[in-house]
Parts: structure tokens; C-alpha cells; sequence
């Protein structure tokens, strides 16, 4: 009988042991998977994993691990539900946590929400505290709310390298949004209406407003040609001429909008370059 | 006493589940369930677990073949060309060259079909299967390797006694493709001809009558003096149609000579398929 209970009692501590280790195998099993970018599979198998009784470092693993997955995967609405899951019980996840689900926040141009995370985490640490203000100062900038922006850069310090360099990009960028010029719609439309292809040219689209000053220019030759010898009533007049207007007025509209246009895509050029500059610091951080 | 040792005995048996590997079972399990991504997982959790080069090799076979099953043939063939080592066991090895090369055709990679095959050859000289040789036919006929491919055909057949007609390949021996630059040529000289030496006569013919028109226009523009509309419509207009013709010839005819091909290629994937399936 003795041996049996010998016996019993080695695997009943043979299993439990062997069901730690598996758990903390799965969890590095998951990160196998990402690291090799099977992320169909990675959420699959940490949705497996989940389904089991987990102690809260467990979960907050799997919760983290999952914000990543969808992270990577640019699904950045399910990243944001999982990052924010993540409780506080381990500081490192926890930390890294908020500062992706703030920068989420920030891509998806939910610059309060962000902004509302950020402050909402608190720190002892020197590292966090300065991401922290320059997250914060990236979040303003993207807001264009020079004076929020101005008032957080004067927290910027060069003690930490995490953030040195990039702290002088959100200055540079502060800078060129500053300097650039607002170009006026109505003024486009204005030059457009003098000179077919003007406007265009004002808000920056060169090439196309020579190209449409050429193309008015021979369509207009082209009605003054029928009108002159063929007469106002000729086919080739009007034909000539209704393209003509169409074409004018087209592109007196088309100039308007150009100006807009132009405008966007600087702004979401500067944008682009803002929100990497905010990303590099969180992943130099906490990789 | 008696039921403490019977208790005790019980536990024992319920742990020896534990200790064994049930892993690819349960991918197995899932894959014949049509699970597919959940067998993936469980063998890709094999792979993660085990250390034997030609056990991995086993897993990801299989784990390819859940990727076929999903009609993703990328991510299988991606997964086979994790292998390693596959010289030292003949029957996985085979069997990944040849899924590798299958796959490699799906994907439209005919040469790389083609290696594959070879690799088989040179690791496994006497290896005898129908269905490589059929995979390297299917591969010669895409590669446009009518000779190659007609004299296997005709090994295949004889060693079969299947009775297949190679002689179909007489006709692509003897096809001589449509230039792209005679057909560009062509429509330089007679807008529209291009086209319809390509073989498709109405859009040569549709080609023609606005490139006369257009011409049409600028003489009659010219003649009554109206210099402006001729030139900047007529002349205008009849360069970006002459020269897009042209270019559109040069597309039909690389179209025609695909055709061609593809339905001599569908003739041939026909014949083996009736073969073998009444094998």
C-alpha cells in the first residue's frame, strides 16, 4: 500500500509542476508565433489559453500579448480593447499598455481620449514621466494647439536618450506647421478665373496648372477660330466653345478644391511624421 | 483499506494521458474536423515542442496540408521550405519535394515546379511515381517546353501503356507565336492592322475607322482653313490614338499567344486527368 502512495504522490507533483511550466509555455509559445508573424495562429492559441483559470499575471500576459497582435496587424480598435484591459498588477505590461493604447488613440486622430489616458497614468520613474510629457506634447501638436505644445516642450529635457532626438523633431514640426502658409481657396479661384490653370499653380500643383492653362488656352483658340470664320452659329463654334466654358469653369472649381487638397496632404504628411516621432520613444522604451 | 487502494490506483491510470503525446493527435483530430487554423496551431505547437529535424518535418507536411486545405497555397509552400534536412528520410522527403513542386505550379512558379522535381531526382534517383512525372509534364507544357514535354509524354504513356495521343503536340511544335512587334508594326503602317493580325478583327476594324475619321477631320480642317481645330484637334487626337493603337496591338497579340497556350495546356491537363482518374 505504502508504495502506492508513494507513487501518488510523486505524479500528483509531477502534474502540478508540469501544469506551471505548461502555462508559461504557452505563453512563450505565443510569442513564438508572433515573432514569426503567425498572428491567425498566435490569437487562436492565446483564445485557447484564455479560456483557462488564469492568475492575473496570466491574464494581463495574454491581454498584452493580444493589444500587440492586432497592433501589428493594424487592427488598432481591437489593439486599443486589449491594451486597456491590462491591469496595473504588473507595472512593466501595464506601462507599456497605456502608452500604445494612447498612440492608438492618437493614430485614430482621438486626440482627447489620448490625451486623457496619458494623464490618467501615474509614475515614479524619470523614463516614463519624460514619454509621458512628450506623448502628451506629440498629442497637442497633432491638435495644432501650438500653446499646449509650447507650454509642454518646456518640460523637454535631453537627459534621456529615449527621447532626445525626437523631441527636437516635434520642434522642427511645430515649426513648419507654423511657417506654413494658409492658402486662401477663393483666392485660387480668383487667379484661375484671370489665368486658367493659375490657381492651381498658387496652391502648389505646378505641373497641372500649366497643364490646364495649355489645354484652355488651345480650346479657347480653337472657339475664336470658328467664330471667326465659320460664324456664331456655325457647329464648330458652339462645340468648340461649350468645351471651352466647361472647361474654365471646371477648372476654376478644380482650383478651389486644389488649394484644400494641398493643404490636407501636408497636414497628414506632418501628421505621419509626427506620429512616428512619437512611436519611436515608446518602442526604444520598453524593447 | 481495499477502496483507498482502488482510489489510488484510479488516479494512477488517469495520469498516463498526461505523459504521453497527444499533441499531433489532436491536430489530426482538428484537421479531419475541417478545423483548420486550430490544427495548424496544435502542430505548429508540435514544431515549438520538438526537437527531431525529421519529426518537424513530418508536422510541417501536414501543417501545409491544412493551408491547402484553406486554399492558401503561399502559406503552404512557405511552410514546406521551413524543412530541413529532408535527404535523410526518403519518404517525407518525397513527399515535400513533390507538395513543394505541386504548389509551386498552383502558385504559377512552374520553374521552380521544375526544380522541386529535380531535387527529387537527385536526392531519390530511383524514385518511380506517376504523378511526378505528370507534375513535370504539367510544368514543361507552362515553361512553353513542347519538345521536353512531348517526350515525356510519350515515356509516361509507353510505361503506362496508356495510350495518350502526343502527337496533339505537333501543333505547338509547328506554332510559330504572333510577333507584338509586327502587330505594332502594322498598326504604325495601317492603323487597325496591328490588331487584326493579332486575330481580334473588330477592334482592328473600330481601330481604323476613327484613326480615317480623325484623319478625315484634319484634311477637311485644313482644306477650309480652320489651321487651329486641324492641328490641335485633328493631328492632336490621331497621335494619342495612332500610338495607342499600336501599343494595343502589341497587348492583343501577347493575349492571343497566352490563349494559345493556355488552351493547348487545359487540352493536355485534360488528358492525364482522365488517365488517371479511370486508373
Amino acid at each position: 500500500m505504502s508504495w502506492i502512495k508513494v507513487l501518488f504522490t510523486a505524479l500528483l507533483g509531477i502534474t502540478s509542476t508540469t501544469a506551471w511550466s505548461q502555462s508559461s509555455q504557452d505563453i512563450k509559445f505565443a510569442q513564438y508565433l508572433i515573432n514569426k508573424k503567425y498572428y491567425d495562429e498566435a490569437i487562436y492559441s492565446l483564445g485557447n489559453y484564455s479560456k483557462k483559470t488564469l492568475s492575473v499575471n496570466q491574464k494581463d500576459s495574454v491581454l498584452y500579448l493580444l493589444g500587440n497582435i492586432y497592433y501589428n496587424q493594424q487592427k488598432l480598435d481591437s489593439s486599443i480593447l486589449k491594451f486597456d484591459l491590462v491591469s496595473n498588477h504588473n507595472m512593466r505590461l501595464h506601462s507599456e499598455s497605456v502608452f500604445f493604447s494612447a498612440f492608438n488613440e492618437a493614430y485614430l486622430k482621438r486626440f482627447s481620449v489620448s490625451e486623457k489616458k496619458l494623464l490618467a497614468f501615474q509614475t515614479s520613474d524619470s523614463t516614463l514621466q519624460t514619454l509621458k510629457n512628450f506623448e502628451l506634447a506629440g498629442v497637442q501638436l497633432l491638435q495644432r494647439n501650438f500653446y499646449a505644445f509650447d507650454s509642454m516642450a518646456g518640460y523637454f529635457n535631453e537627459r534621456h536618450f529615449v527621447t532626445a532626438k525626437q523631441q527636437t523633431d516635434l520642434i522642427n514640426y511645430r515649426s513648419i506647421l507654423k511657417n506654413f502658409k494658409k492658402k486662401k481657396a477663393y483666392k485660387a479661384g480668383l487667379l484661375s478665373a484671370v489665368i486658367p490653370g493659375a490657381g492651381k499653380f498658387y496652391a502648389g500643383y505646378r505641373g497641372q496648372g500649366f497643364f490646364n492653362f495649355i489645354v484652355a488656352g488651345l480650346l479657347g483658340l480653337q472657339a475664336w477660330e470658328g467664330y471667326k470664320k465659320a460664324g456664331p452659329e456655325s457647329f464648330r463654334f458652339i462645340a468648340y466653345s461649350t468645351l471651352f466654358t466647361s472647361f474654365y469653369i471646371s477648372n476654376i472649381w478644380g482650383s478651389t478644391l486644389a488649394v484644400k487638397i494641398k493643404r490636407n496632404e501636408i497636414s497628414n504628411a506632418v501628421d505621419a511624421q509626427i506620429l512616428f516621432a512619437m512611436h519611436i520613444p515608446i518602442r526604444s522604451t520598453f524593447h | 483499506m481495499q477502496l483507498m487502494r482502488r482510489f489510488y490506483l484510479l488516479c494512477i491510470f488517469l495520469f498516463v494521458p498526461l505523459f504521453t503525446d497527444a499533441q499531433s493527435h489532436i491536430a489530426d483530430s482538428l484537421f479531419m474536423a475541417g478545423n483548420y487554423l486550430g490544427a495548424r496551431v496544435e502542430y505548429e505547437h508540435s514544431i515549438f515542442s520538438s526537437e527531431l529535424p525529421l519529426h518537424i518535418n513530418d508536422l510541417l507536411l501536414k501543417k501545409a496540408q491544412c493551408y491547402k486545405a484553406e486554399n492558401d497555397f503561399e502559406g503552404a509552400y512557405q511552410t514546406l521550405q521551413r524543412a530541413s534536412s529532408i535527404e535523410n528520410e526518403k519518404k517525407t522527403g518525397i513527399k515535400i519535394l513533390y507538395e513543394s513542386a505541386l504548389l509551386s505550379l498552383l502558385l504559377n512558379k512552374s520553374d521552380l515546379a521544375l526544380s522541386h522535381l529535380e531535387e527529387i531526382k537527385y536526392y531519390f534517383p530511383d524514385t518511380t511515381s506517376r504523378l511526378l512525372q505528370v507534375l513535370e509534364i504539367l510544368s514543361l507544357n507552362e515553361l512553353h517546353r513542347w519538345k521536353d514535354a512531348q517526350q515525356k509524354l510519350q515515356a509516361y504513356s509507353l510505361l503506362y501503356n496508356l495510350g495518350l495521343d502526343d502527337n496533339v503536340y505537333s501543333s505547338m511544335l509547328n506554332y510559330v507565336p504572333k510577333k507584338t512587334t509586327t502587330a505594332e508594326i502594322l498598326s504604325m503602317l495601317v492603323p487597325g492592322t496591328g490588331q487584326m493580325y493579332a486575330g481580334y478583327f473588330l477592334k482592328g476594324l473600330t481601330s481604323t475607322i476613327i484613326n480615317s475619321g480623325l484623319i478625315l477631320f484634319t484634311i477637311y480642317s485644313f482644306s477650309h482653313g480652320f489651321y487651329l481645330s486641324g492641328a490641335f484637334t485633328g493631328v492632336a487626337l490621331f497621335y494619342l490614338f495612332y500610338n495607342g493603337g499600336a501599343a494595343f496591338a502589341h497587348r492583343l497579340t501577347e493575349q492571343k499567344n497566352n490563349e494559345v497556350y493556355h488552351k493547348f495546356n487545359n487540352s493536355i491537363k485534360k488528358q492525364l486527368l482522365e488517365v488517371n482518374t479511370v486508373e
